[in-house]
This record gives structure tokens, sequence and C-alpha cells, in this order.
């Protein structure tokens, strides 16, 4: 890593610590060695149509560093259901998400067990502003976008790695979500599959509700 | 009312200097870009503020382009009378960012006092300008405090109390009196 990025993203793990909200990522997994007996592996990746354009994500130099970049799938227990989605410097939807990259598959370590994916969450700018210059502290602008789904994913007791499929969100301009639709594009994933999980069982787990 | 609409104060403490510099920008945003031509080729933006519920008035609003060759960068237009807005914005789609103000006192361009930040968040509305020698309606905003006395919450919220024609009417006279007032009157008259 170089000099230059691995300060910002000294800088930006620094803001996150200092603001007390750093969320517990879900753990991805590189071989079935690093999966537990009362896990399963989830694979799937998200797409953004359109694509975020020049300048719909801004973030700035020092502090927004490859963590504010990365999308995020938020995948929990439960629905997100009505609950109040937090902005200003509350990160509480990112806990148990996976951080992952756009249309790139991520191997999600998950509790074996049925789960929701919640909602897809993406940075639109981090900034600390142009007057922040002279700020008493750390004051950052923490704008972000959420673009919900809520579908169910079955896990069965025989499962060890499931294919969740991808995820295209789609939205308008303003980052309004405009629908979701999953694609169960399993040959696309399936040399990285076994190149990880070798022969290792794949089952196509597409979420109950469409 | 769109999730991302809510947000959390956010407070600005800055220097003397920045102050005046952040204060001249607003002024001039509405002009220094282009030029009378350009202005009149382009698009007049406007849209209201409602600060009733807020501690401090509205000194500016920024919107950020999302489309066209600017995207990604902020305008900050001037708020007057509870207007924003811009004389003259090429097509593109502008999101609503942020509504600016201050508490304390201003001697000149000089605030003594401290700089609001109340933020729309990353999914607020915009306005999408579709062709040029137009006007655009950005909407109406009021903010509303919520949370207790010492969470110092607030949020960015529609406000349909006011209507578009008296945002007019207030709006013409901080106009440019060489083409755009005129636009935006004759658009008036079309108002019963």
């Amino acid at each position: 890593m170089k000099p230059r990025r691995l300060f910002g993203a000294l800088a930006g793990l620094a803001a996150l610590v200092l603001a007390g909200c750093a969320p517990s990522l879900r753990p991805q997994a590189s071989g079935l060695d690093q999966v537990g007996d009362d896990e399963v592996v989830a694979v799937g990746r998200v797409y953004l149509n359109p694509p975020l354009a020049k300048g719909q994500q801004k973030v700035q130099w020092g502090i927004g560093m490859d963590y504010f970049r990365h999308p995020y799938l938020a995948l929990g227990d439960a629905p997100w259901g009505d609950r109040e989605l937090p902005q200003g410097s509350d990160l509480k939807p990112l806990n148990g998400s996976v951080q992952t990259d756009w249309n790139t598959w991520f191997f999600a370590r998950m509790p074996r067990k049925d789960f929701w994916v919640q909602m897809l969450i993406y940075f639109t700018d981090v900034t600390d502003s142009l007057d922040c210059a002279s700020c008493h502290s750390a004051n950052f602008n923490w704008q972000r976008a959420y673009l919900p789904v809520e579908q169910r994913v079955t896990v069965q007791p025989s499962d060890k790695v499931i294919f969740i499929g991808t995820y295209v969100f789609y939205r308008d301009e303003f980052n309004h979500a405009r629908g979701v639709r999953v694609h169960g594009d399993l040959k696309d994933a399936a040399a990285l599959i076994q190149a990880r999980f070798g022969a290792a069982p794949v089952r196509v787990a597409l979420p109950a509700t469409p | 009312m769109d999730r991302g609409l809510k947000m959390d104060r956010r407070l600005r403490r800055q220097g003397l200097l920045l102050t005046a510099a952040l204060l001249g920008l607003t002024l001039l945003a509405s002009c220094a870009e282009y030029s009378h031509e350009q202005l009149m080729r382009n698009t007049v933006v406007f849209g209201g503020v409602n600060m009733d519920d807020a501690p401090t008035g509205a000194d500016a609003v920024t919107l950020k382009a999302v489309t066209g060759p600017d995207a990604g960068k902020y305008w900050r237009v001037p708020v007057k009378d509870g207007v924003f807005f811009h004389e003259g914005l090429p097509p593109a789609s502008y999101q609503l960012w942020a509504v600016w103000g201050h508490s304390g006192f201003k001697l000149g361009p000089w605030i003594f006092g401290t700089v609001y930040e109340y933020d729309f968040g990353g999914q607020a509305d915009g306005v999408r300008v579709t062709k040029g020698g137009s006007i655009s309606y950005a909407g109406a905003f009021r903010i509303v405090k919520q949370g207790g006395i010492f969470s110092h919450k607030f949020s960015v919220e529609p406000d349909g109390k006011r209507p578009v024609k008296e945002m007019v009417q207030a709006l013409i006279p901080h106009l440019r009196d060489d083409g755009v007032r005129e636009r935006v009157a004759r658009w008036l008259a079309l108002f019963k």
C-alpha cells in the first residue's frame, strides 16, 4: 500500500474509532477450513444500475479511504422493517453486512440458518466539508444511500456453500430505489467457488420472495 | 417522506476569515459562474426553505450536480426571504445537499457565532433541469426539530405550506434586472 493511501486508511479508521461506531462486518471465507461447523458460505454479488457516475460518490481524500468507497449488503436475522435508517455518524445498519465491491463475488460466512438480505448501503458524500478546516474536532459528513430489498434466503441443515445470486439494484440519479432483481447466474461464479471450496456441493438459494 | 431526508444537525465552528470567505462565495454563487448570455441560455432554479423551527435563519442552500458535465460540483446558492435560487443553471440534475445558517450576529460579512449545516441526506430529492431558458422549481422544505434538549437533532422535510406563487413574488426583487427577472415575471403572470 502506498504511504498516501495508508495514511488515508489510518485516518479513516481513526475517524470511525473516535466516533465509537466502527461496525462489525460479516467475515468472508477463502477456503472451507475457515468455515465453522455451524456456518455456511453465502456467495453473491451486487450491481448498481445505473452505476455510480463521475461525481456521484465523493469521498474526500484523507478521511474516506477505501472503506467508504465500498458498497455494503446488509444481512440479518430479520427484515429491517420500519426501523429508522440512521444518518450522521451512526453506522448501525452496517453491522453484520458484507463489505464488497461492485459486481465482485463475495463469500460471506453466515450462521447456518435462514437470513434476510435487508438492503444495499453505499456512501454518496464523505467529507469534512469545505469549512471544517478550523473545526474544533473531526466532524465528518457521511451521507449514504439505502436501497431496501428485504428478501429471505432459506438455509438447509446440509448446506455448506449456498449461491444467493447477483442482486441488481435499480436507482435514479438521486439514489432513490427503483427496484431489485436477483439473477441466478451461478455459472459466472462457478470457477471462483471451485477454486476456493473445491468440490464442496453448492446449492442455489435464491430468495423466496422475488 | 424520503428516508434519506433524515439527518442530524451538523455544527461548525469556524474562524472569522473562513466565515467571510464562505459568505462571499454564497453571495457570488448565483452570478459568478456564468456570463449574461450563458445565464439566459440556462434555467432559473428556485425553492423554499422554512426555518421557523430552526435555531438559525438560512444563509445558503447547497445543490449538488449529479448528472451532466458538472457532476460532483456543489453550488452554494443564496436564500432571500425564504427562497433559495440560482439565476441560471445548465440542464442537469441537481440534488439538494444542505441548508446553511448561523447563530450569533453578523457584522457585514463577518459572523460572530456558529455556522450550522442541515443536511438533506444522501437520498434527498432534487430538481431535474431538462431544458435551458426556463424555470425549475426544486420544492419547498422546512427544518423540523427532533430529539431531546441534548440530542440536537433536526430533519429537513417537505413543506407544502407556502404557495409557489408567493415564493416567486418574494424571489423577483432579488433577481438581476437584465432579462432574468423579466423571464420569471412572465412566468409569474401565468399563475392565477
